[in-house]
């Protein structure tokens, strides 16, 4: 018999790390308004290559949810609004570029952050 | 140890003239100092954009706006007639840019790529580059340019776009003359007769040569 990953697994990771974001669902749910969620903020170095090898160092940034959780999922376009939680700072407001599931009730939002142009 | 003559692309130095051990650049990155410096000077480049020609420093999200000027290659090609003379190549370089931007919006961050690349290509119409009397570009003889956003898999966090444009300079025949330390200056001529005429005055002459 299949594990319920989310009651057994999810669920109490949850409880400790997750922290309450602001989801605008512009692209899953258009004209709808703002909701409350949360999910597990996580963020990894990455090398960008540019123009003859020179490299970028940028961040892969990713928040994970519980897909029951949620009526319907967060999707590309979404925002994601993640405040300041105890001491630990807020890293801003995310835009949803990609997401996938990993098939035991979780997936991983993938995020890019929201920033004025320059120049 | 043998100390080579600087690179020389008109006068060559005579051999008793003290040899500089390059106070200089090669061409191809002089090149790209003096295109750098062009490139600095531009409206377009003046809103907070951070410069490198050091690719071995990796650009933080901080230095954004940024724009990179880099020497790609340096290719030599034959001269006209590689068998007779000193040795030189006909010589073209790439020169790359690199101009990343954050944007905002998708196609906003597009457009602004686009005025990039017009600003770069007002190189083109700017004499004090290609009459430059030091760096002496004959000619620009190709260009490409790319859009790229981002990483591989479009998943970093910093939304960036960057404008790829190389541009390839052709710097004419570039020689390396040898180095000559012997100059022909003086020709001494002595006519001897055969034995038996000792009283006939030999004639001496000595010819000093011209040195340019």
């Amino acid at each position: 018999m299949a594990l319920d990953f989310t009651t057994l697994v999810y669920n109490p990771a949850f409880s400790v790390f997750a922290r309450t974001v602001t989801i605008t669902p512009n692209g899953s749910q258009p004209g709808e308004p703002a909701y409350s969620g949360r999910g597990i903020y996580s963020t990894q170095p990455v090398d960008v290559p540019t123009e003859n090898g020179a490299i970028l160092s940028d961040q892969v940034t990713v928040l994970d949810v519980i897909e029951r959780e949620y009526a319907v999922l967060p999707a590309q376009g979404d925002l994601v609004d993640i405040p300041a939680s105890g001491v630990l700072p807020a890293p801003g407001q995310f835009e949803i570029i990609e997401r996938y599931t990993n098939g035991g009730g979780e997936t991983t939002l993938v995020l890019r952050k929201v920033m004025a142009a320059r120049p | 140890m043998t100390v080579f003559s600087p690179l020389s692309r008109s006068i060559r130095l005579h051999g008793k003239t003290p040899v500089v051990t390059h106070g200089q650049l090669s061409y191809p990155l002089l090149l790209r100092d003096v295109i750098l410096d062009h490139v600095k000077q531009m409206p377009f480049f003046a809103s907070g954009f951070t410069f490198s020609t050091d690719k071995a420093q990796q650009i933080q999200p901080e230095s954004l706006p940024f724009c990179g000027v880099y020497f790609l290659q340096e290719v030599g090609g034959a001269d006209a007639e590689p068998q007779t003379g000193p040795i030189g190549f006909r010589t073209t370089v790439r020169i790359g840019f690199s101009v990343i931007i954050i944007y905002s919006d998708h196609a906003a961050g597009e457009y602004e790529l686009d005025r990039a690349a017009q600003a770069l290509s007002g190189l083109f119409s700017d004499p004090t580059l290609y009459n430059n009397s030091l760096v002496r570009v004959q000619g620009f003889t190709g260009l490409s340019r790319q859009h790229v956003f981002g990483n591989t898999g479009q998943n970093n966090e910093t939304p960036v776009a960057e404008l790829r444009w190389e541009l390839i300079c052709d710097l004419g025949t570039i020689t390396y003359p040898p180095n000559i330390t012997d100059d022909f200056e003086t020709m001494h001529v002595e006519t001897h007769y055969p034995f038996g005429n000792e009283d006939t005055p030999p004639v001496v002459v000595e010819y000093d040569l011209s040195q340019n």
